[in-house]
């Protein structure tokens, strides 16, 4: 039966040094009492990077993962340590449960997943998150470098992945890009940055995106109702009737669901009136069905 | 214990003092955000599944769904004591000082999201092309499209700016909303990450006093020049210092203002006066107001 091999402790005077990266071998260091300074080496240069008070440790990643500890571990005042290496670590660990040495690894190793983390964009999809800065931006024409610069700020994306995503907009005539060195960017229709983000959303909550849904009776009720110019309000059973005259097949469920398109707007006084832009928006929707599909199914 | 493909182990938020090992299968952590679902974590045979809920009680951050037929091992706390209990002090030191640091890191994490996603949020409340009155869900959805900022952090950063006194949440509704001074937020933000610099419209706190002095005396003193407001120079540096707990006021201590063309001197014939747009040094002072208490707020955010 193996042994297990004790832990030092140790009392350090002030000034003492108790880890030198590179030198010192793979331990871990447990303060029991007093204070440690981990300082990290700049140019030689000393700077303290955190202080260790009783309780903390350091050197866990060294000893279970076998990564270098970058700092050099001074005693701030008189202190009781405990050192544990890597003989020591691996001979309790053998008498540990499987699972509970498991439970260290896989909190070391989220801890670092999470650090990684930051460096990276949290937007789950940078071309839905581009075509939405692109849409707040609200502008026909942009400068390209100054635009992908704000974007990255903004989204921690990276230069290159913004680049090729403005370059899969630009494939699909979403937006075009200007100049012998492509110094601009041109949006084709800033609303059609605002559809194609709701297409996205649309196929991430796994939800029909409607304009793509209309039966050909709402198709053509659509059209009539965008070359209608009046901006009256009326009763809901007046325009049933108006829509019914161009059409007799046209019922109460497709006007229930023009409500739910919100092509009609309930005023103050529970009479409806046409909401011109929402219809704007379905028509260029469908206009451009197939380019939208494209993007959406190849991301 | 055995899953059913499809079948969820916990729903995030929920609690449970297990620990549990993967012991065939496959399983996912997600989250559910605006109808979306977000897989953080994969685990596969060998993998530990709630190790923060068994060692400090607290609720599951995720919902982990079985996306095979899966087995797994169940852990409990009293387990976990009893294993504990065997092992000596400095294992049980690593435990929970692996588990505290995880914990750290976590809320590490959630205020980083918080304060990358700041501008975001500034530039959403800015550029919205419905201005002065937002729906907070929208925007909400909208900063997590852009950033993948989660409603949870996206309502703690709407209290801090509201806190900060940039807009009012009422109704569901941002509003009363200072476009300007949120657009001077966002800018000086822009400008401090690129050009790695104090942008000009953050000000002295001597710049700061002698605008609010310049606010204070033109009220009194004050006529229109251009469209602007202006002040004779004499009675400005004369009336100016009690606003300015005594500063002296002279052509050069104006000078970094004039520099920015936040103030305007002219000096023709007989006039010499001092003159700028008030409302955009109201807006100025406040954004300088703000400016400082940001990263207090962001950081001691909970």
């Amino acid at each position: 039966m193996q042994k297990v091999i004790p832990p030092v402790q140790m009392c350090v005077k002030a000034g003492f040094l108790v880890f030198k990266p590179g030198e010192s071998p793979r331990q871990l260091i447990i303060v029991d009492d007093g204070k440690l300074i981990a300082y990290e080496l700049i140019d030689g240069e000393k700077h303290i990077a955190f202080e260790m008070n009783p309780g903390d440790l350091i050197g866990v990643a060294a000893l279970l993962e076998k990564e270098e500890v970058r700092y050099q571990i001074e005693a701030a005042v008189d202190s009781k340590i405990t050192i544990i290496d890597e003989e020591c670590m691996e001979s309790q660990l053998i008498k540990t449960p499987v699972w509970l040495v498991a439970l260290m690894k896989s909190l070391s190793l989220r801890t670092r997943e999470l650090k990684k983390l930051k460096k990276q964009t949290g937007s789950l999809n940078t071309l839905q998150s581009l075509t939405l800065f692109l849409y707040y931006k609200n502008q026909k024409e942009l400068p390209l470098l100054d635009t992908i610069r704000e974007y990255c700020f903004q989204t921690r994306c990276a230069i290159k992945t913004a680049y090729a995503d403005l370059k899969r907009l630009q494939r699909k005539d979403i937006i075009y890009l200007k100049g012998d060195n492509e110094e601009s960017i041109l949006i084709r229709e800033p609303l059609l940055l605002s559809i194609l983000t709701d297409c996205f959303l649309c196929k991430q909550t796994q939800s029909p995106y409607y304009p793509f849904h209309l039966s050909s009776l709402e198709k053509e009720g659509l059209i009539f109702l965008s070359k209608y110019s009046s901006s009256e309000s009326l009763e809901s059973s007046t325009w049933l009737q108006i829509l019914q005259k161009q059409n007799p097949l046209f019922s109460a469920s497709e006007w229930i669901r023009f409500q739910e398109y919100q092509i009609f707007v309930k005023d103050p006084e529970n009479k409806y009136f046409i909401h011109q832009k929402k219809i704007q928006e379905i028509r260029l929707a469908l206009e451009n069905e197939k380019s939208i599909k494209k993007i959406i199914l190849c991301n | 214990m055995q899953l059913k493909a499809g079948d969820y182990l916990f729903m995030e938020g929920s609690f449970d003092d297990h620990l549990y090992i993967v012991k065939k299968g496959f399983l996912t952590a997600e989250r559910r955000e605006h109808g979306m679902t977000q897989v953080q974590w994969t685990f596969e045979p060998g993998s530990l599944i709630g190790e923060g809920s068994l060692l400090e009680n607290r609720p599951h951050t995720h919902a982990v769904k079985a996306s095979v037929d899966s087995e797994l091992i169940a852990l409990d706390q009293n387990e976990l004591k009893e294993t504990l209990n065997k092992a000596p002090n400095w294992i049980v030191s690593i435990v929970y000082f692996l588990s505290r640091r995880f914990r750290e890191a976590e809320k590490k994490h959630s205020q980083n999201n918080m304060i990358r996603a700041l501008p975001s949020l500034l530039f959403i409340l800015f550029q919205s092309p419905q201005k002065k009155k937002y729906d907070v869900k929208e925007v909400v959805k909208d900063l997590f499209i852009l950033t993948g900022l989660r409603s949870k952090e996206a309502f703690s950063l709407l209290k801090i700016l509201e806190s900060l006194g940039l807009f009012k949440v009422f109704d569901e509704q941002i509003q009363s909303t200072n476009t300007r001074v949120i657009q001077m937020l966002y800018e000086a933000l822009l400008y401090r990450a690129s050009k790695k610099e104090i942008p000009a419209t953050i000000l002295s706190i001597t710049d700061q006093l002698i605008l609010n002095a310049f606010i204070q005396t033109t009220k009194k003193n004050g006529t229109i020049y251009k469209g602007q407001t202006a002040i004779d120079t004499a009675v400005f540096f004369k009336t100016g210092p009690r606003y300015a707990h005594g500063l002296r006021f002279s052509l050069k201590s104006l000078d970094d203002l004039l520099h920015k063309k936040i103030l305007t001197h002219v000096a023709e014939g007989s006039s010499d006066f001092v003159y700028g747009d008030i409302d955009i040094i109201v807006d100025l002072l406040e954004l300088n107001r703000i400016y400082p208490l940001l990263d207090k707020k962001l950081i001691e955010s909970p």
